[in-house]
């Protein structure tokens, strides 16, 4: 396994975890309607999940940086592939989730702030995760149709 | 549009230049191990900057390494 892979490999477990944390805590108990109202514990341990996220990923970014001559064009192909993925996938996720809210909540005429909260930290998450899985998945299927 | 494929003869051409490595070939063609690996499978259509390099590196013309084959049709 090269030093690209390692990192994505590393990179999709590390952001996984944390959002099925970050996701469970938000959906605890009364979920979006009590975030971070009285005194709620939620917020600040999510915040911990996602400073050890940050943490354990820079750790990551350092122990897989690659040498010089490390990468090469179809390394640059693979991330460039995966990203444009991501950033298909963050757009409809943040469109659907935007129009789900709406929908849920249009008869009140307002959305609990939490679920702002959600979506802004999620996008980031998804980003992250759908990025690497895409390139791990190119990396085992090759590729071949490329300009 | 007629689809084609690139078949590649790198892994005999390794071979009758005195078993050459993936690795001594990557380092010659200025790629990655895993990237001539690819190609061997035909997991990868490089590009034509490193198809000439490694062509170069082989010591062949570029389609005596690499082959165009159109398919059906």
């Amino acid at each position: 396994m090269t030093q690209p892979q390692r990192r994505a490999l590393c990179t999709l477990v590390i952001w996984g975890i944390v959002a099925l944390v970050f996701v469970a805590l938000f959906l605890w108990g009364d979920g979006p309607s009590t975030w971070a109202l009285y005194d709620d514990w939620r917020p600040k341990a999510a915040a911990l999940v996602l400073l050890a996220g940050f943490i354990a990923f820079w750790m990551t970014l350092h122990a897989t940086r690659c040498r010089q001559g490390g990468q090469d064009e179809r390394d640059a192909l693979i991330q460039g592939k995966a990203c444009a993925i991501a950033l298909v996938a963050v757009m409809a996720y943040v469109f659907f989730a935007s129009i789900g809210l709406y929908v849920r909540y249009e008869s009140q005429s307002t959305v609990p702030a939490g679920w702002l909260w959600f979506l802004a930290y999620t996008t980031f998450l998804l980003g992250w995760i759908v990025g690497s899985a895409a390139s791990l998945y190119y990396y085992h299927v090759g590729l071949k149709n490329h300009a | 549009m007629p689809e084609g494929r690139i078949m590649n003869r790198i892994r005999y051409l390794r071979f009758i230049n005195g078993e050459m490595t993936q690795e001594q070939l990557a380092e010659k063609a200025g790629c990655t191990r895993q990237t001539i690996i690819a190609l061997e499978q035909r997991k990868y259509h490089p590009s034509l900057l490193l198809a000439f390099r490694i062509a170069r590196a082989l010591g062949q013309g570029i389609e005596d390494v690499f082959q165009y084959e159109e398919q059906g049709g």
